[in-house]
């Protein structure tokens, strides 16, 4: 799984993010190399929302991260709109981030625990001078679009609960107007209860500010809420990739059908095919990367990485023996 | 119906803090009979997780604790130090949700799964090596006796949770408590654990108790589930009772806040609105009134008793319960 090729690129449409080739390898211990995300492309369409689903270790987040140069990909290429990121300078790369936020996994963490609510989300336009045409009124209106009483402003994080402190991560990484909303497991450390309210908020947010969205996140229920398209990734390479019903609803990638019958209650038959551990990053199968743990691997799987192929109208996946008999969790 | 090996009857576990007491659980009852699994399920705040400390012996001495909890027809809560030593490791085995916390990153796998058996049965050292390769290989960890000379560091986030599970099964408990023990793993991880605790309580004959925030887990895995909020019991029935008659409002808006896999993109979820309650403040009513779209004026004045469904184990607590087919 887990292939090459570019098939699954929609060419024709117009694109405000496209992703080629990107590589990300980090050093390993003793020499080794581990490789991250090996050869990953996708586009997004403006206004969409792209689930990025796969096990720890998939290379999810690296390469979300590689999107907005956090660190700098080991090659390939990441457009935004007119703009090539790998090769922009310094300077114009920083200028172009203001339209790329992100909010993370742990809200508490990510915001400076000494700032008040009302300095953290002022904080990034202070940086950018665009402070003319931004008062504090602003400031007070995002507080209230996210849900927080514009009279806390003084409060600090630790005075928030978590459900509280994403939704003042959120108005940070709105305060500057961004076209794309990169969030890195936004929900996985609330409550039911309040992911249920964050997960709300960011579809009326989005549609209020025209956002695109990266939604990265382990919980497939979450990314079946949210995303227009989803791409599933194991051991840094896209297994499967496409619109977001049909890859739910017609998984046909061996490894997607798998993770889906890993689901609680997904009532589908579990054939156990994902037992074992995750081979090492550092030292990836040859061919198919997903082979050592596929019911369906052949030789062929061993020796040659897979090309996209077409599944469906918006539905490409990287796979020799694709499923005939889709899983669809029902 | 079997003598519950676990039985907490009104316990109720108060903190003492430099800004006055905090009411963390209230008034709990529950049991867990002999090779059963009991699902505890609740929110952060709601008491899941203190409440089985309190068995375990692991609260402060800032928590005074009340109500009566026995093993097997023995006081846990009054249990002389003696006893104490070897009831907890023996009788009774946790394991925790971060299975790095639970390990030590100094020493090697072999002389952390050994020390328990060495202390408890006075094993001898080759004699405790070789139950714990077994041991290790009971709850299916690859290449056991190479694992045995490892470090914490060296093995996934999968292995180490199933080499705590295999300490906590060292000594045969009769019961093990897992406290969220698969939330920090991968959904692939997830199953296979559960799967394992699965067959572990079947063919040991454990009681099990599972505590969980994700309804999914427990309602796949448990005979039984009590849905805990603000330190109380919300609803307790059998699982499928549960799922299928909720009563509770608390009960029902936590399934009904959780996105629907086989649902297509862009339904709109139905968040509980508002904040979990403070529990500094010793409640007069409800817990979850003040955020419950069923609540009426006296749900805020009234603490509701828990109310038995005739000829079954399905109670709850709540003055507007959902009805339904209880009713019919």
């Amino acid at each position: 799984m887990v292939g090459i090729g570019s098939a699954h690129l929609r060419s024709d449409t117009e694109t405000i993010i496209e992703v080629n080739n990107l590589v990300m390898e980090f050093p390993g211990a003793r020499g080794s190399v581990v490789q991250a995300v090996s050869d990953v492309s996708f586009d997004v369409v403006a206004g969409e929302t792209l689930g990025i689903v796969g096990e720890s270790g998939c290379g999810k987040s690296t390469t979300a991260k590689a999107v907005v140069q956090m660190p700098d990909p080991t090659s390939g290429s990441v457009r935004y709109g007119d703009k090539e990121l790998t090769t922009l300078s310094k300077h114009d790369l920083r200028r172009t981030r203001s339209d790329l936020q992100m909010i993370f996994q742990d809200p508490v963490s990510s915001l400076n625990p000494r700032r008040g609510v009302r300095d953290i989300i002022r904080e990034g336009v202070e940086v950018w001078g665009t402070g003319d045409t931004w008062g504090e009124d602003r400031i007070t209106e995002l507080m209230r679009s996210v849900g927080i009483d514009p009279q806390y402003g003084d409060r600090r994080p630790f005075q928030f609960s978590g459900g509280q402190c994403q939704r003042i991560s959120i108005a940070r990484a709105l305060a500057l107007d961004p076209k794309v909303l990169i969030s890195d497991e936004p929900v996985s450390a609330l409550d039911v209860s309040v992911q249920a309210q964050i997960l709300n908020l960011l579809e009326d947010l989005k549609q209020e500010h025209h956002l695109t969205m990266l939604f990265i996140s382990h919980d497939l229920a979450v990314v079946r809420n949210i995303s227009d398209r989803v791409v599933v990734m194991y051991l840094g390479r896209v297994a499967e990739i496409g619109d977001a019903d049909s890859i739910f609803g017609n998984a046909a990638h061996p490894y997607t059908q798998a993770l889906l019958a890993a689901v609680p209650g997904s009532g589908i038959e579990d054939d156990g095919s994902l037992s074992g551990e995750l081979p090492s990053p550092s030292n990836p199968p040859e061919g198919c990367r997903f082979h050592t743990r596929c019911p369906h691997a052949t030789e062929i799987c061993r020796t040659t990485v897979p090309e996209f192929t077409q599944h469906g109208p918006d539905h490409h996946l990287a796979c020799h023996h694709p499923q005939s008999t889709p899983v669809a969790i029902s | 119906m079997n003598a519950p090996l676990l039985e907490l009857e009104h316990l109720s576990i108060t903190f003492a803090t430099p800004s006055g007491p905090v009411y963390a659980v209230s008034d709990v009852s529950l049991a867990v009979e002999r090779g059963k699994s009991l699902g505890i399920v609740g929110e952060s705040g709601s008491g899941k997780s203190v409440t089985m400390k309190a068995i375990m012996d692991l609260l402060p001495s800032s928590a005074t604790i009340g109500g009566r909890a026995e093993f097997d027809g023995e006081d846990v809560l009054n249990m002389p130090s003696s006893r104490r030593k070897h009831f907890y490791g023996v009788d009774v085995a946790m394991v925790f949700q971060n299975p790095m916390t639970s390990l030590n990153p100094v020493k090697r796998i072999d002389a952390q799964m050994t020390e328990g058996m060495r202390f408890h049965r006075g094993l001898s050292k080759r004699d405790a090596e070789t139950r714990a390769v077994e041991l290790l290989e009971l709850v299916r960890l690859p290449d056991a006796q190479s694992r045995m000379r490892q470090y914490p560091h060296e093995l996934s986030g999968g292995m180490r949770q199933r080499v705590v599970i295999a300490m906590a099964l060292a000594n045969d408990p009769a019961l093990l408590i897992a406290d969220e023990p698969t939330t920090a793993l991968d959904v692939t991880v997830q199953r296979d654990i559960l799967n394992l605790l699965d067959a572990l309580r079947a063919d040991l004959n454990m009681a099990l108790i599972l505590i969980s925030h994700d309804l999914g887990v427990v309602r796949d895995r448990t005979d039984d589930v009590v849905v805990m909020y603000g330190g109380r019991l919300m609803e307790s029935a059998a699982t499928e009772e549960l799922f299928a008659n909720t009563q509770h409002p608390y009960a029902r808006a936590l399934q009904m806040s959780i996105p629907d896999i086989s649902k297509p993109r862009g339904q709109r979820l139905d968040p509980i609105p508002g904040s979990p309650p403070d529990l500094s403040v010793e409640l007069t009513g409800c817990p979850f009134a003040p955020r419950c779209t069923h609540a009426q004026d006296d749900c805020s004045n009234t603490l509701p008793v828990p109310t038995r469904i005739d000829g079954t184990s399905h109670s709850y607590a709540c003055l507007h319960p959902l009805g339904q087919k209880a009713d019919g």
